[in-house]
């Protein structure tokens, strides 16, 4: 058997992998009919015992799409102006890339956009659009950081 | 361990914010989510320290991850210990869950293999975040849909291994129960059955989601009828332990909210009852 390290390892790399299954047509995420990788499915039948109604890929597939579902609908929130300026499609194509490319790295959510603005940026290269969906972007960051600072020194 | 004197009590929700500070309404006490107000400054500590100023907090965390292979992480207990100073919460729970791997977040309560190695681990963080953060600890069972090939043992015992070995409280969530044992095929009885009372310093109890073949703890729904059996039973084998109700999605009006807790008072009214008529009388001279 795999140890603790090694389980929880194989166990997130599954959920980190790209966003699949049945739970992306309940998004507005960009249709895909790909299937899961059989990556995940050896992940699934190594570490997990089916259940009395599912197999184990199910069940690892239940908290592969709540993995993705949180973490969407943090940007989404996060950020409404950009989602406004370059429009959903454009929007839930680069969060996608963006999570794939920077999964979260502090223990609250609040932090999980600290990337977008260049991310957005760089993704957009060569649209006229790029300099300010960075703007805006970097503009929703910072009033993250606003709400979670100290308060400012009374002038 | 004696049960704390607290009663019934809610999760304080932002769409109660403004309800409860203008109407101040008869509540025994708030469990706060400990991470969202692990911020430096602001509106969420403006309105916590008004909550503070009225009622008893006590907190509640989702970012401890006690059961994470790779260990604790100490900037997050730091952060912890500068609130638990501010609330003055007289205990602190977090779940039996790991979450992060190498600095990166899941940002979800992931279940544990129930193995040896595992409640080994767990216990030992456990044991390390109660002695730094000098408060009580209760840590709770979570809901879960995934099982593991290698487990050695059943959930509760794997609770109860854990819970000795870190001499750690329990918080007693009788819904993810009940969640559990429909996902996984279990009697939720024998799993209450089996609880030391006297580990159990707090219970939560809320509704969830059910779908064709499995359920999901979403905390959107009034406790159903076998949750509030499992509820019975936990109370009349812990006594009048403090209660929670959870509800963090499709939130209803504060009303709707602490009627639904105050259900539970039926049941501590009648084990408090109980506890009376059974308590032996000095004999009264003929």
């Amino acid at each position: 058997m795999p140890s603790l390290a090694e389980t929880q390892r194989r166990f997130f790399g599954a959920l980190q992998r790209p966003f699949r299954g049945t739970g992306r047509r309940s998004t507005e995420m960009p249709a895909s009919d790909k299937p899961h990788d059989p990556a995940f499915l050896k992940t699934a039948d190594q570490l997990l015992r089916p259940s009395p109604t599912l197999i184990p890929a199910e069940c690892l597939e239940l908290y592969h799409r709540q993995y993705w579902f949180r973490l969407l609908d943090s940007l989404e929130e996060d950020f409404p102006g950009l989602i406004r300026l370059i429009g959903k499609d454009t929007f839930w194509k680069i969060t996608e890339d963006y999570l794939l490319t920077h999964p979260s790295r502090s223990y609250t959510l609040r932090h999980l956009g600290r990337l977008m603005p260049r991310f957005v940026e760089k993704h957009l290269t060569d649209q006229p659009i790029s300099h300010r969906a960075k703007s805006i972007a970097a503009i929703e960051w910072t009033m993250m950081e606003c709400f979670e600072a100290a308060n400012g020194i009374t002038l | 361990m004696e049960p704390h004197p607290l009663g019934i009590g809610i999760g304080l929700r932002l769409p109660h914010y403004d309800h409860i500070l203008s109407e101040k309404p008869d509540v025994s006490w708030f469990e706060i989510i400990s991470e969202n107000f692990m911020v430096e400054g602001g509106r969420p500590l403006a309105i916590l320290d008004r909550i503070i100023e009225q009622y008893q907090v006590v907190q509640h965390g989702v970012g401890l991850y006690p059961g994470n292979a790779d260990g604790l992480d100490f900037d997050h207990l730091k952060r912890l210990k500068k609130l638990i100073q501010r609330t003055n919460t007289p205990w602190i729970s977090d779940h039996l869950c790991w979450g992060s791997v190498d600095g990166t977040f899941s940002h979800d309560l992931l279940p544990m293999p129930y193995t040896t190695e595992a409640a080994k681990r767990i216990a030992a963080n456990l044991r390390v975040a109660q002695d730094y953060l000098e408060i009580p600890l209760a840590v709770e069972n979570v809901s879960s849909c995934a099982a593991f090939n290698a487990d050695e043992m059943s959930e509760w015992e794997f609770l109860t291994e854990v819970v000795d070995l870190a001499e750690v409280g329990i918080l007693l969530d009788v819904n993810n129960i009940y969640v559990s044992s429909i996902n996984h095929g279990f009697d939720p009885m024998e799993y209450v059955d089996f609880i030391q009372p006297g580990r159990v310093m707090q219970i939560h109890i809320a509704g969830h989601s059910k779908y064709d073949r499995f359920i999901i703890d979403t905390h959107d729904h009034p406790v159903i009828d076998p949750v509030w059996k499992l509820y019975a039973r936990a109370i009349e084998r812990c006594g009048p332990i403090p209660t929670l109700l959870e509800w963090d999605a499709h939130i209803p009006s504060f009303e709707e909210v602490h009627n639904e807790a105050l259900k539970a008072s039926a049941y501590w009214d009648a084990e408090y009852l109980k506890t009376t008529l059974n308590r032996p009388q000095h004999a009264v001279p003929c």
